[in-house]
């Protein structure tokens, strides 16, 4: 009689507990890690949801750059944060194959954080100059095989998303492309817009108002079929089926954060997202909104790392 | 007939009410954190951001740039007053600047930054608006071989203004290089010199450096000297706060030739601001009558790098108005600013949104205006800070600067980065080492590897690449003269010493 009255005290304090979690969030000013510069994508995103998300939750939400260690730093300061969702960090479509290039980094990318949900997507987009030969993605591709390794890309970094798809699109189609890497978008633009470099993979963020600007000449989008904001552009999958991908972001938090919260705040972000003036804002910078359950993010993470991992074995990639 | 038109257009937009409010806004709140060792218009302008969603997009523009050149008038303040360069531009500043600074003509130094500034900004301005596009050309002309040409003649320059001994700048740059290397190498992904610490993943920032070597190791200089520092003995040497009819005369060419420098380096992104400096100082101390005065309060080596400096920071908004390109972060988030308000950055702004596009340039000449009225009538005050004594100012300076670093990037190790350079910058002090050759090799080598790098992996390994374009050639050939005109004269005078013996 005893056990069970103690029991289900005990029940009725961590059920209680539970909603109190939710009730006593937010207690103070919330944190969004920002692992990128000012004025990136994930920066103005960040920005943008976190003065949509003040006005819901009543407490100050302000977006922190913390650009030390390669972005390292602040990530693994979220995830070894008290875990009372106060502190978030924007991870981004290139986190999953950065875990699985760099195993030594001292965080696990699937055990130490609650996801909460994704923000929005976007594709990458193959583009060229406006006067390039390349025509088409089909010419893209027969170029490259009438001269291997003679066509080049621009991209970011070893194993960013810019690479990975430049060389999913080889292993695909049967070609070999060379890669040239860059610090940020406006080095790499300025060579391929001049015909120093053929052809520049980068994001649909990026590339697409280049198009519209008519700097850049689109040859395909990334995306799994047409992509909204691009519906002219044709998709990759139009030559190569199996070549997709979609570029996110999505925050996330220390792992062991209590279900109520993590909740809470799906709802908020979900709410806003499906608030017109946010996904017009969105759109003008080329994304479109992805809510999502933390589940499934988790799950988009785990798939993607799965895919490029076929990439990085098939090619041999490795970050030294 | 045509600009005449849309300056006219750009003039009823940037002399409305609501918008000459916001470009003073900007230009005082530019001032404001520049004058902040430490605090950067990037922060700044990334705070605002949120802001500018609700206003209009002209009005939050021109704010935005106000804030950016404001930021580079009050950026020379404190490398002048205390020796603190905020940007890689103001390093040049400090060597005769502060110096002056100690002489007890901190006024004139300060006058003629922001009159410098001044007529550099207006030149540079109408450039942006009357030949923009033939300038972004020359952006476009630069590649990776012509960037590494640039770097090198940079690099080579600094050895030229170095006071002492060229092989001590040859140290001093190598070893700046290879601090820069530190990080993530960008075409291997590798970590390099790390130790295995991912806090070094991502190398060392510029600010904590820049801010050790120079202003910290001042302060630890200045307190080692004991009663006698220099700046209590200052005020009471403190002549005029304007400068004198022989001061303008001799800072006027400085001002027009780094005006000039600054425009051209400036349409190129990346260091082309530091790379004009330390240009324009290199060259008004090859072209003085007594090259000897400069590092000992030369105003000439405060006009003309302070009006390369400011005439780049115009000139930069060219690639982001004309090509929708930042050169720079803060030009990246004015981009993003654009963007979130529907306007995509590109050469068709100028025809969709002209009263933007020539409203944000009018107001650049304005701002600058106001940016000249506001800063005179502060130089007094400024020069009143020297009386602060020194025990009382160089704490106030710390905490400044370690809330400045740590504000960068909300990280605590930036700060002990900062004391640490600090050290450093000491002991090149004590072994008669200077620290802008070093600053100048940290800077520049990482990036100077990056395009060599780029540069022969486009052309697949063809040395000859690197010297085929005009550009590169006339680059890396006056590097070449600039070397030999440093070691002939060595030369020479190593063969008299034998003779003599």
């Amino acid at each position: 009689m005893r056990t069970k009255a103690i029991f289900a005290a005990l029940l009725l304090t961590s059920i209680t507990t539970c909603a109190a979690w939710a009730q006593d969030w937010p207690k103070r000013q919330v944190t969004i890690t920002v692992v990128t510069g000012a004025g990136g994508s994930p920066d103005t995103v960040g920005r943008l949801i976190a003065s949509k998300l003040t006005e819901r939750i009543g407490k100050p939400v302000v977006v922190e750059n913390n650009t030390a260690g390669a972005g390292v730093t602040g990530t693994l300061a979220v995830s070894r944060s008290t875990p009372d969702g106060h502190n978030l960090v924007i991870l981004t479509g290139g986190t999953p194959s950065q875990q699985l290039l760099r195993p030594d980094q001292p965080y696990n990318l699937l055990k130490d954080f609650a996801m909460v949900t994704t923000i929005c997507a976007y594709p990458m987009v193959i583009a060229v100059a406006p006067n390039s030969p390349i025509k088409t993605f089909a010419d893209l591709i027969a170029r490259a095989k009438a001269q291997p390794g003679k066509v080049t890309y621009s991209m970011n970094s070893i194993g960013s998303l810019h690479h990975l798809l430049g060389e999913w699109i080889g292993i695909d189609a049967g070609v070999q492309m060379e890669g040239v890497p860059y610090r940020g978008s406006p080095p790499a633009f300025m060579d391929v817009s001049s015909g120093r470099v053929d052809v520049m993979i980068d994001t649909g963020t990026f590339v697409l108002p280049q198009i519209e600007q008519k700097q850049l000449r689109g040859l395909a989008q990334s995306a799994p079929g047409k992509y909204a904001l691009a519906p002219d552009l044709p998709a990759v999958t139009e030559t190569l089926p199996n070549v997709q991908i979609m570029s996110w972001l999505g925050f996330a938090m220390a792992k062991n954060t209590p279900k109520p919260i993590v909740d809470r705040l799906n709802a908020e972000i979900t709410a806003i997202l499906d608030q017109d003036d946010v996904k017009q804002k969105l759109a003008q910078m080329g994304n479109i909104p992805m809510p999502s359950k933390p589940e499934e993010m988790l799950a988009r993470i785990d798939r993607e790392m799965a895919q490029w991992k076929r990439v990085i074995d098939a090619k041999g990639i490795k970050a030294e | 007939m045509d600009l005449l038109a849309n300056l006219a257009l750009g003039a009823s937009v940037a002399l409305s009410g609501e918008n000459l409010l916001y470009c003073l806004i900007g230009s005082l709140l530019g001032t404001l954190i520049g004058v902040l060792p430490g605090v950067g218009p990037v922060a700044t302008i990334a705070m605002l951001l949120p802001i500018t969603f609700t206003l209009q997009p002209i009005g939050a523009l021109i704010m935005l740039a106000g804030i950016y050149y404001g930021a580079q008038y009050g950026g020379s303040t404190t490398a002048i007053l205390v020796n603190l360069p905020g940007e890689a531009s103001s390093i040049v500043t400090c060597l005769d600047g502060h110096t002056m600074a100690r002489q007890g003509r901190a006024g004139p130094a300060l006058a003629i930054a922001a009159i410098g500034s001044f007529v550099a900004g207006c030149f540079a301005t109408l450039v942006v608006a009357v030949v923009s596009a033939p300038l972004v050309s020359l952006a476009r002309a630069f590649g990776p071989a012509e960037y590494f040409a640039l770097m090198t003649l940079g690099l080579v320059l600094s050895v030229v203004l170095a006071r002492g001994s060229p092989l001590k700048a040859i140290g001093m740059i190598l070893f700046g290089g290879l601090l820069s290397l530190v990080g993530t190498d960008v075409h291997t992904g590798a970590e390099r010199l790390t130790f295995g610490t991912k806090a070094l993943a991502g190398g060392f920032d510029f600010v904590p450096v820049a801010m050790g070597v120079f202003g910290l190791s001042e302060i630890i200089s200045n307190l080692e000297k004991g009663e006698g520092r220099p700046q209590e003995r200052l005020a009471d040497k403190v002549h005029g706060l304007m400068p004198t009819m022989a001061d303008l005369k001799a800072s006027t060419p400085a001002i027009m030739r780094g005006t000039l420098l600054g425009t051209v380096l400036g349409v190129l992104p990346g260091a082309s601001s530091m790379i004009a400096s330390f240009a324009s100082y290199t060259l008004e101390k090859k072209i003085a009558k007594d090259p000897s005065r400069f590092g000992q309060g030369a105003i000439e080596g405060v006009a003309g790098p302070e009006s390369a400096n400011n005439a780049g920071a115009q000139t930069s908004f060219i690639p982001m108005l004309t090509l929708g390109i930042p050169s720079n972060s803060v030009m990246a988030l004015m981009i993003g600013a654009m963007m979130i308000q529907g306007i995509v950055p590109g050469p068709q702004v100028m025809e969709k949104q002209p009263a933007l596009f020539w409203g944000v340039i009018v107001s650049m000449w304005v701002g600058n205006a106001m940016l000249v009225i506001i800063n005179l009538p502060l130089i007094g005050v400024w020069v009143r800070l020297l009386d602060v004594p020194y025990r009382l100012l160089f704490p106030a300076i710390l905490l400044l600067c370690a809330i400045g670093v740590y504000s960068l990037n909300n990280e605590p190790s930036q700060v002990l980065l900062t004391a640490a350079a600090g050290l450093l910058g000491y002991f090149f002090l004590k072994i008669g080492c200077e620290p802008a050759p070093f600053l100048l090799g940290f800077v520049l080598g990482d990036m100077m590897e990056e395009n060599l790098r780029r540069a022969m992996q486009i052309s697949r390994g063809d040395p000859i690449a690197m010297i085929s374009s005009p550009i590169c050639a006339v680059l890396l050939g006056a590097s070449a003269l600039l070397i030999l005109s440093m070691i002939l004269p060595m030369i020479a005078r190593g063969r008299e010493k034998l003779v003599e013996d």
